[in-house]
């Protein structure tokens, strides 16, 4: 290998090492900040539903039949008129993001393995 | 490692994100696109530059390129953008004196008419025009905006004939 083609190597694997150590670190810290928002509003949901005692409506289960069968439909309505719909909304879009944060390092992780791997391999080699 | 990797295979590993393979291309294709350089550029560090440039391109592009087509013309045509900027980066600039500053202000002139002209065109004209202006090559401005290359020359044609109603004025 010629000392042209030395160079040539070391540049791609210098533009690399940045690219992917760059890449790894904000994927990272996007799933960590979803992940921390999406606890963030799970809990003052869950507060929220705690509060209003909107899981009481579950009581009626404990009931006989004939009563679940007159009031059930009516307890699932007001469930629903109780929650906090807005926080709900914003809960589900940032799930919705975490989940695709999650799906993007799992599907690029067989690929960022190989790249750690043969980086750390060569950088190896010139120490 | 094992060196009797087709180009195809070897594509395809680095891809799958096995950086090594990108040896194979190296070492086979680095002779081809220095010798090209250095045909056409005197200074030997020069043509290393540019052929080091050339293999970063591509490397970067890597993701986008089909394994089924042959590698040499595409490092070739890339090898050519290279150089074609590199030319355009080494043009020789002139200092100002008093007698270019008095044909600076007809120029000026004739700028404002021109900006006038590219506003008053479609934006997809405009742009095309615009990047006729700041020095880009057709071909540039094909891979840039991500058209065919007889698209832009039409566009172009088009552009050419409707200012040359307007104005008598070459682009």
């Amino acid at each position: 290998m010629g000392d042209l083609d030395k160079k040539i190597i070391s540049k791609i694997y210098l533009y690399e090492t940045k690219k992917t150590f760059v890449q790894i670190i904000l994927w990272s810290l996007l799933a960590i900040f979803f992940l921390i928002l999406s606890i963030f509003f799970g809990t003052v949901i869950w507060g929220l539903l705690i509060e209003q005692e909107s899981f009481d409506f579950l009581a009626i289960l404990n009931q006989d039949v004939e009563v679940i069968k007159k009031f059930l439909f009516d307890n699932i309505f007001i469930f629903f008129a109780e929650i906090p719909k807005t926080l709900i909304v914003v809960f589900t879009i940032i799930i919705i993001l975490l989940l695709f944060v999650i799906y993007g390092m799992i599907k690029n992780y067989k690929k960022n393995r190989n790249k750690i791997k043969s980086i750390i391999s060569f950088w190896k080699k010139k120490i | 490692m094992s060196m009797t990797l087709n180009d195809r295979e070897a594509i395809t590993k680095i891809k799958e994100g096995k950086i090594e393979y990108f040896k194979v291309i190296v070492d086979k294709y680095t002779r081809i696109i220095f010798g090209y350089f250095r045909k056409r550029l005197s200074i030997k560090e020069d043509a290393e530059d540019l052929t080091q440039n050339c293999f970063i391109k591509f490397y970067k592009n890597i993701e986008k390129f089909n394994e089924d087509k042959e590698i040499s013309p595409y490092l070739v045509q890339i090898a050519k953008n290279e150089l074609k900027m590199f030319y355009r980066q080494k043009k020789p600039t002139l200092s100002l004196n008093e007698e270019m500053a008095g044909k600076l202000e007809n120029e000026t002139n004739f700028s404002k008419d021109y900006l006038e002209i590219i506003n008053g065109l479609p934006k997809k004209q405009a742009k095309i025009l615009k990047l006729l202006s700041e020095g880009f090559s057709y071909q540039e401005i094909a891979d840039k905006l991500d058209r065919p290359l007889n698209t832009i020359k039409t566009i172009i044609r088009r552009v050419r004939l409707k200012i040359g109603k307007q104005h008598k004025w070459e682009i």
